[in-house]
Formats: C-alpha cells, structure tokens, sequence
C-alpha cells in the first residue's frame, strides 16, 4: 500500500510547528537552520508524491455472487 | 290452487326463472321462509352477479389493523358510506407502502360474501394510493421514519477527511457514473488510491449488494490500509432505476458507515434516501469525485506556501542574527584590532611609569629617611662621639697603666720582698719562677691591654667606619688616617697586619700616598 509517510495532514502540522518557532525565533539558530532543511525535505516529500503519482485502481472483488448490474 | 307443502330443497336462486306461474309462485312466497344460509347464499349470489369480478373502490382507509397472520382489515369509506375491506398477507407483502387511515386509495379487489359471518367485503387485491405515485408514497413514509430516527441529523453527518489515501467507489462497473468518477479522481488528485467496488444498483438484488458493498469495505478496510472515503452512486434513471437507493435497508447501511460516505444518485434533481442519511450529497458522480479530494496543484500551491513562509522566516533570523553580529562586531575591540595592541601597550606604559614613578617615591623616601638619620647621627656629634671613644680609651689607658703601674710596682715590691725572702731564704728556682711568672703575668697583661686597645680600636674603628660613609672625611681632616694594604687591600689595623717590605696606601683627607713597612716590632708598652 502506499503509504505516504507521515500523511498530508501530519506533515503541513509539522511545517506549522516548525514555521511558527523559526519565526518566533524559540529556538537557535543552529536549531532553525536544522528545523528549516527538516521542513524542506518533507515539502519536497509532499510534493514529488503529488506530483508524481499515478492513480491506482484496485477493483475489488464483491464478497457476494452479483447479478449483472443493468443501466446505471 | 292448493298450497304447496314447504319444500326446502326446491332452490330459489339464479337469474330468476321468469314465468308467470314462478313469479306468481315467489310472490305467493313472499311468506316463504328461509334459512340462514339460504338467505345468504342469496346475497352472495345477487352481489356476484351484480358486480364485475373485479371492482376499482376508491376511498378513504379507516381502521387499518395489520394482523400477526399479515393479513390487514381495514375499512375503506367515503362521505356516507363505508366498506369493510380485507388483504390477504400475500397481495399485503406486494404493497410498496404502508396502508395508513388517512390515505386516499384506489382499491383493486373483489367484493363477496363471507358466509360464516353474513358480511360482505371488499377483498383487496391492490391498493394503490390517489393522488400520488405508490413509489412516491412509499418513499414519504420512509422518509418522514428515519427522518424522525434522527437518520437525516447534520450532526450525524461525518467530516470528509482533507487529503485521502483511499478513496472507495461503489457503483455499478458497467455504469456510466464509474468512468466519470475515475476520471475524475485521476485528473484532480491522482495520489489517492482508488478501490473500487462492483455492485448492481437497480433490480431486486440492488439493495443487498449495496449493503453488503458497504459491510464490507467498513469490516474490512485494515486489509487495504484504510478506507478514507466511499463514493456511492449511478447514473440517472427512472423512480424505479433508482428504487435500490431508497431501501430502507441501505440507508440504514449507510449511516452505520464509520468510514464516510458521499452519495451521487442520478441527476441533480433526483433525491434518493441514500443521498439524504449520506455525509455528503454531490449532484452527480463528477461532483462526488470532486467534493471526495483537494485538486493536486491546491495542494501543492499549499506547500508552496508554505516552503516559501519557511525561507522567509529562516531569512529574517538570519539577518536578525546577522544584524545583531555585525552591532558587536562594531564596537572596539573587535573592530580594531590594532587598537587592541595599542590599549595594552598603553597599559603596560602606564604601568611601567607608575612602578617608576613609585620607586623614585621609594628612593626618595629612603634618601629622606637617611636623610634623617643622618642628621640625627650628626644631632650626635660624630666628632664628639669618636672624641668621646679615644677619649675612653685613653682614660682606659690610662687607668690600665695606672692600675697595671700600682700592679707592677706592688709585684716589683712583693718580688723585692721575696728577693730579700729568697736572699733570705734560698731557691732561686723559687725566684726565677716567680721572676718569670711575674713577666708572664706582665705579658699577659700587656697582651690583655694590647687586646683591650685592640678591641677599643676595632670597636672605634668599626664605628668609624660606620661612620666613615658619613664622616670619615672629618676624621681625616683631624688627621686621621687609613691604611691600607696594597696588595690585599686590607685595612690595617694591626702590626699583625704588615710585614716588613710590604706596601701599604695611606688615606688622609686630601688623598692617599704609598709607603713601605720599614720596621715590625713587637708591641710594648712602653717603648
């Protein structure tokens, strides 16, 4: 399976974070040096899977015998 | 005519036999007595034959009581009659809604007699309402049922998740919603994985595939990672076509769903029951597809962003930092190093001067201080101080020879008196002791004498010389002088001191002249 490690939501809570204390200068400034290139590499993450992917079709089969589907 | 003996098994029925003598006969029968059954029979015959097989009835339902057996009694009535009606339990299970007092209806049935209880009815075979539409009904009912269950509440509706990983699509695999919806996934947000579910959505197996579709994906969901959201739909259709989504069944499904659910059931102006207890409604599977997920290049126009925000904010630090560095870097020490170098030497300057300037102050002090001493040592009469030694040493002479004089004169006077002892007597061994005892006794104190001067003398002279860096120029301009040994440069304080031949420098007050020892005598008093 695909798993896009850490998901979309973790990650831009992760660049919050890690923006807000840049900004609020919490940390040093070797530390934000570390924090920004930690933030860059999981942009670049984030975006080489956006922009990469290929959608998956799994068809899966139903548990129950069907009768064939008319119209729809 | 003779009155006929009641006869009861001479039927009276029928259409009637229409002679004279048999209308005559019923007339004259007016009186004729019937049973129970015959009479009943009657009316059943008499209804039978005056209405079709089947009648339509239109009226109100009144009284509708549905039985354990199924089978359902009700009354069906208008403004001044009423009807008692009957539907057996297998015509009840065709119906497509429920009978309910109220209902305006169209009844399909046949009338008849029910002997056992001489009561005549309607025997509904169909109903179907007036007004509106069976399915429509049917539709009403179950809508206002769950809608009060609270199925419909926007409180039980679920959040879409923002950014899913897997997107489940139940729908028919031949349909025309399928293909829409796929490409649409694929255009908008291809990351998302798609697992897609076959199932029929129209026909009688419908309502169980969709159910079991959505069991499923919920009681399986682990095995594919996680489900984040179902897309669930078809194409447009009929009423009938779409029949599957207002099941009771499947809306029922569908809220019990943990993993969220967005329907896209026909067109836009089609509204399923499966749309309504939904989380979300898309007005057509385009629209699911596109409520389901962000647009990629959103997404990315998000990271942007915030990539951008996180140069901005390191940027800034930097030249925060920066700034800061380059305030310190702007005060002296650091920007001028040579300044630095000058600083110490300065310091060092300064403080060479300062240990200068405090050992002159020393010196001057001690030069002061001596100074000082010197004046008192003068306050003390150097001259008189010497004076005052030579003259003790000449009272001490003095008294020395005074008293050695006495000492002598009283042994010459006791060797005189043992003279004339020993003239009288005899040893001269006894005198010569005693002469040489006595000039030891004198050498001893000659030497004593000699020493005692001596010592005087070395006493005075060491205080003379003491005194000599203060005044010993005085000394000499009274005439003293200091010899000195040439060679070992010794002064010469003693005979001891010089041999004869040898050099030895004189200082007197005005300067120093050489001399030769010319005679060393041994020291005697009185030379």
């Amino acid at each position: 399976m695909t798993k896009k490690a850490p998901t979309f939501e973790e990650a831009l809570a992760r660049l919050e974070a890690i923006a807000d204390d840049i900004e609020q200068g919490r940390v040093g400034l070797e530390e934000s040096i570390t924090r920004y290139e930690e933030g860059m590499r999981l942009i670049q993450r984030c975006r080489t899977v956006l922009t990469e992917a290929e959608q998956r079709i799994i068809r899966l089969q139903s548990d129950s015998a069907q009768e064939p589907a008319e119209g729809g | 005519m003779a009155r006929e003996p009641f006869n009861p098994d001479l039927a009276v029925g029928g259409a009637g036999e229409p002679t004279g003598q048999r209308g005559a006969a019923r007339r004259d029968d007016a009186a004729r007595v019937y049973t129970v059954a015959e009479l009943t029979r009657q009316v059943k015959d008499a209804i039978e034959a005056a209405l079709p097989p089947t009648v339509y009835v239109a009226g109100e339902l009144s009284n509708c009581k549905r039985h354990s057996s199924g089978h359902i009694y009700f009354t069906l009535k208008d403004e001044s009659s009423e009807l008692a009606a009957v539907m057996w339990r297998g015509d009840a299970s065709r119906l497509k809604f429920k009978l309910e007092d109220g209902l305006q209806v169209v009844v399909t049935g046949s009338v008849s007699v029910f002997e056992r209880s001489g009561r005549y009815q309607l025997y509904a075979r169909r109903v179907e309402p007036r007004g509106v539409g069976a399915i429509e009904l049917a539709f009403r009912q179950l809508c206002d049922k769950l809608r009060q269950e609270g199925l419909f509440d926007a409180r039980h509706k679920q959040v879409l998740p923002p950014f899913p990983a897997r997107i489940a699509v139940v729908t028919s695999p031949t349909g025309a919603a399928v293909q829409d919806i796929l490409d649409t996934l694929g255009r908008r947000y291809p990351c998302a994985t798609v697992l897609l579910y076959p199932v029929s959505v129209q026909g009688p197996g419908a309502p169980r595939s969709l159910r079991d579709a959505l069991a499923t994906l919920n009681r399986r969901q682990a095995e594919w990672g996680g489900v984040d959201v179902i897309i669930v739909g078809r194409g447009g259709g009929s009423v009938e076509d779409l029949a599957a989504f207002n099941d009771e069944g499947v809306a029922r499904a569908i809220f019990a769903s943990r993993i969220p659910i967005i329907s896209a059931v026909g067109h836009e102006t089609d509204v399923t029951i499966a749309d309504l207890v939904a989380d979300v409604r898309a007005a057509t599977p385009t629209a699911a597809a596109e409520l389901a997920t962000p647009r990629a290049a959103d997404v990315l126009e998000e990271f942007v962003f915030r990539a951008t925000r996180l140069r901005r904010a390191l940027r800034h630090l930097l030249e925060l930092r920066g700034a800061q560095l380059a305030t310190a870097m702007r005060r002296k020490p650091f920007a001028d190093g040579a300044w630095l170098v000058r600083d110490r030497r300065d310091l060092l300057e300064r403080q060479e001067r300062a240990v200068r300037a405090a050992t002159e102050l020393r010196i001057q002090q001690i030069k002061l201080r001596v100074q000082v001493l010197l004046s008192a040592i003068h306050r003390l009469h150097p001259q008189r101080f010497v004076a005052m030694q030579w003259q003790r040493l000449a009272e001490a002479r003095n008294a020395l020879d005074r008293g050695l004089g006495t000492r002598i004169r009283v042994a010459e006077r006791a060797l005189n008196l043992a003279d004339a002892r020993v003239e009288q007597s005899s040893p001269r061994r006894e005198i010569a002791a005693l002469r040489a005892q006595l000039v030891s006794l004198v050498r001893r104190i000659a030497l004593a004498v000699a020493q005692c001067s001596r010592r005087s003398a070395d006493r005075l002279s060491a205080s003379g010389q003491r005194l000599a860096a203060l005044s010993y120029q005085t000394t000499l301009r009274r005439g003293f002088s200091i010899t000195r040994n040439k060679r070992t440069g010794q002064v010469v304080r003693a005979r001891a001191d010089v041999r004869r031949g040898e050099r030895i420098v004189t200082e007197v007050a005005d300067g120093v002249f050489e001399s030769r020892v010319q005679d060393e005598k041994q020291p005697e008093l009185f030379d």
